[in-house]
């Protein structure tokens, strides 16, 4: 009887904890949600609905949950196939694999502000290197900070060139350790590099690509960070966190943010649910 | 007979292997050719590959043209704060439910989970209110707190699989020669899952030295403010981009991660996958 509970017991401080700073503001977003309610407002008027009205009639806000549903889709597409590509390159063996292995894990360390900065100094017109190489092969100056589609690109590119060695450092480790014997089984009945690949690498691999893909899916419908230094939420690139960090935060809006934030989370825990019982059945 | 066919796909191996490789370093070695180029020179047309006249200047001048140490210092404080806090919170929890079955267990770690998948930016402005209600607005304490709850559910995961793996037999043996249940904990079970516990760690240093979202809303001076929010204040200001400062500061604060990364690689993997994959 002691024992049953004890498991439990070592559990609560941390579940409190997390209730108190995580859950209890979104509770207060939700009661926040039903008011007009700004901070160097003192009238605190109740709208019901208006806020989650007003969020639906807003054109930016549909625009955002767009943009990152579309970021979160083209970059998972990107990073996946890439970064299995690389791990299944560097599950080779030949000299200097261990300090390639080691130096591929060098974006994944670096602030995620500095990384946008620096390609910012990379994609700048006339300034940046690959705005050099642009115009040496014909293609003239590329417009990467006015036009949607290329500052997606260079979002894209700025996100896959930090997580696709995600991908790549753990898929590289779920390589590493199969087993040998079907491989060598497999070669003694002449199959093909194709056929060992798709019949016996990737089904013993599909938990672990499962697993790192629920976590960078939930991780990009987070993407903030390049939108506030690339385009300023310009060009239709404003994701919902950022949306969120300009039309509550900055005005202090709170009933209006609050509104955008209970959406934004019954978004994440649909999107969660669906995954993670994947999570459930691969992990256990 | 397959010889030279066999040396042609290595040609494409090896070729594909220095465009990954490109592809990896080229940003990082445009960020230190940065620090060390002159103001004009990073933004020279056609830029330059090789900084022409390499110069320490911005190393140093980021220490003292704006209060960066501090932000420097405060960022260190908060990720290690963070990581007390979150270790705090997360080995009992993990230790409990692997050690224990009890009703709701499985309850217990997916709520956990869940509070991982949490935006941030969803949570920020009640966060901001409620830190003017306790005089935390501008205090690293702040930032470890929340640092703290949100590594809380990595914790609990990873060491949950490493806990897992040690058998209670070597617990229990203890607890026959006279410790008590923390005891034996400490003696046995804590050492051994010491390389998930240093893994977490650097996973949570690394959080907290990259989040910018939540230190620029919840901090406003030098004594709370950290280094993310430093880089950003050398943006679009009166002086323009000062490309040469932000590339010194990445730099500085790609160190010490570089240094604890080397020191923890090989449970690295099991950390990024909430010990999913060992």
């Amino acid at each position: 009887m002691r024992k049953l509970n004890l498991g439990l017991l070592l559990s609560i401080p941390a579940l409190i904890y997390l209730f108190f700073w995580l859950f209890f503001p979104f509770l207060y977003n939700i009661y926040a949600s039903l008011y007009y309610w700004t901070m160097y407002n003192p009238n605190i008027k109740f709208i019901g609905a208006g806020n989650y009205i007003a969020a639906f009639a807003d054109i930016d806000f549909r625009n955002s949950v767009f943009a990152t549903f579309f970021y979160t889709v083209i970059c998972y597409m990107v990073e996946l196939p890439l970064g299995l590509g690389i791990a299944v390159f560097l599950s080779r063996d030949f000299k200097g694999v261990g300090i390639v292995r080691l130096l591929i894990a060098i974006p994944i360390l670096m602030m995620p502000i500095g990384v946008s900065v620096m390609w910012k100094l990379l994609t700048m017109p006339k300034i940046g290197l690959l705005q050099y190489f642009s115009e040496v092969l014909g293609f003239g100056v590329i417009d990467f900070y006015g036009n949607f589609w290329f500052a997606s690109l260079l979002i894209l590119l700025i996100d896959a060139w930090q997580w696709t060695p995600f991908f790549a450092i753990v898929l590289l480790a779920a390589l590493l350790s199969l087993p040998r014997e079907p491989y060598e089984a497999a070669k003694i009945d002449c199959a093909s590099s194709f056929m060992i690949f798709t019949r016996i690498t990737l089904p013993s691999i599909q938990p672990v690509i499962v697993i790192v893909s629920i976590l960078r899916i939930l991780d990009l419908m987070k993407l903030s960070d390049p939108i506030f230094t690339i385009t300023m939420g310009g060009s239709g690139t404003e994701t919902l966190s950022a949306y969120i960090y300009r039309v509550a935060f900055k005005p202090l809006d709170i009933g209006y943010g609050g509104a955008v934030a209970v959406l934004y989370w019954i978004l994440m825990y649909v999107l969660a649910n669906i995954l993670v019982r994947r999570f459930r059945s691969v992990i256990q | 007979m397959n010889k030279s066919k066999f040396s042609y796909s290595n040609l494409i191996y090896v070729i594909l292997l220095i465009l990954v490789l490109v592809w990896t370093l080229l940003p990082v070695y445009w960020t230190i050719t940065a620090a060390f180029k002159s103001r004009l020179e990073v933004i020279a047309w056609p830029p330059t590959f090789f900084p022409q006249k390499p110069t320490l200047n911005w190393f140093v001048s980021v220490w003292t043209d704006r209060p960066n140490i501090n932000y420097y210092i405060n960022s260190i404080v908060a990720s290690i704060g963070s990581t007390i806090i979150a270790l705090a919170l997360g080995i009992p929890s993990a230790y409990g439910c692997a050690r224990y079955t009890f009703r709701g267990r499985q309850d217990v770690l997916f709520t956990i989970l869940t509070f991982r998948f949490l935006p941030p930016a969803t949570v920020i402005v009640p966060l901001y209110l409620i830190g003017r209600m306790f005089h935390l607005i501008d205090t690293t304490l702040y930032l470890a707190i929340l640092y703290g709850a949100i590594n809380v559910p990595i914790v609990t995961w990873v060491l949950l699989s490493y806990f897992k793996e040690i058998p209670v037999e070597l617990e229990e043996s203890y607890q026959l020669d006279g410790y008590t249940l923390f005891g034996a904990f400490r003696k046995v079970t804590l050492p051994l899952a010491r390389p998930g516990i240093v893994a977490v760690s650097m996973l949570i240093m690394a959080f907290s030295f990259g989040d910018f979202l939540i230190a620029s809303i919840l901090t406003t001076s030098p004594a709370a403010k950290t280094l993310p929010v430093g880089i950003s204040e050398y943006m679009g200001g009166e002086w323009g981009y000062m490309w040469n400062q932000m590339a010194a500061l990445t730099i500085y604060g790609l160190i010490p991660l570089l240094i604890i990364f080397f020191l923890v690689r090989k449970n690295l993997v099991r950390g990024l996958t909430f010990g999913a994959v060992k």
